[in-house]
């Protein structure tokens, strides 16, 4: 078993995690009551299941540029998440 | 069946699933927020979708795609909560301004303004 047919299989259960964490979020969705907790339901895909996918494919990809790029689209997301979060949630509690 | 065939198939099959229900979501919705919320976290789906691609082909090639979705994303739904929700308090409410119809709060706590003539005078002094 070499290096890169491991990394290729732990790239593989977290993209599975990741994926499951959606299906999770998703059904948190369709089900929580109201608009606060449905955002506790959205959190799930949009951070932690998008980061873990992004992790599983730089560990199968395994390329410099690709990996910046996969780096970039989590710093971006896990900096703009909480801004609209936010917004939504301000919005949810006024009106 | 091999580990990668399973595991990214599989990965794939559930995020359609879940996209399936937080489509429904949107489409249920009752105020606009939770429609709002429901195309935010297909944006994600979605993201995760294209990152599932291109791990199965092992070639970054549409990896750009995930960087302009996520800025677009956000300020989509940033627009959203900013234009949807809140709108008669965000002209009359602690902000500090009135409505047409209310009367001032403030109304005889502030000083009086300056007389016209002189803003004139100041305005000829140079201030």
């Amino acid at each position: 078993m070499t290096a890169a047919r491991i990394l290729d299989d732990a790239g593989d259960v977290l993209i599975l995690g990741g994926a499951v964490w959606s299906l999770l979020g998703g059904i948190g969705l369709l089900r929580l009551p109201d608009v606060l907790t449905r955002m506790h339901a959205a959190t799930k895909p949009q951070v932690l299941g998008l980061l873990m996918v992004l992790l599983g494919t730089a560990l199968r990809l395994r390329d410099a540029d690709d990996v910046t790029t996969l780096i970039l689209v989590g710093l971006f997301q896990t900096w703009t998440v909480p801004v609209a979060a936010h917004m939504v949630a301000r919005a949810a509690r006024r009106g | 069946m091999t580990m990668d065939e399973f595991c990214l198939y599989g990965a794939a099959g559930i995020l359609v699933v879940s996209a399936a229900l937080v489509l429904l979501r949107t489409v249920l919705g009752p105020t606009t927020l939770d429609r709002s919320i429901g195309l935010d976290t297909l944006t994600a789906i979605c993201l995760a979708a294209i990152a599932v691609d291109a791990a199965e082909h092992h070639d970054g090639e549409y990896l750009p795609i995930l960087l302009l979705l996520t800025l677009v994303g956000f300020t989509g739904s940033v627009c959203l909560a900013r234009f949807a929700g809140g709108d008669e308090e965000e002209i009359s409410g602690e902000d500090g301004c009135t409505g047409p119809d209310e009367t001032d709060p403030l109304a005889g706590t502030l000083p009086e303004p300056l007389p016209e003539s002189g803003l004139v005078r100041r305005r000829e002094e140079g201030l």
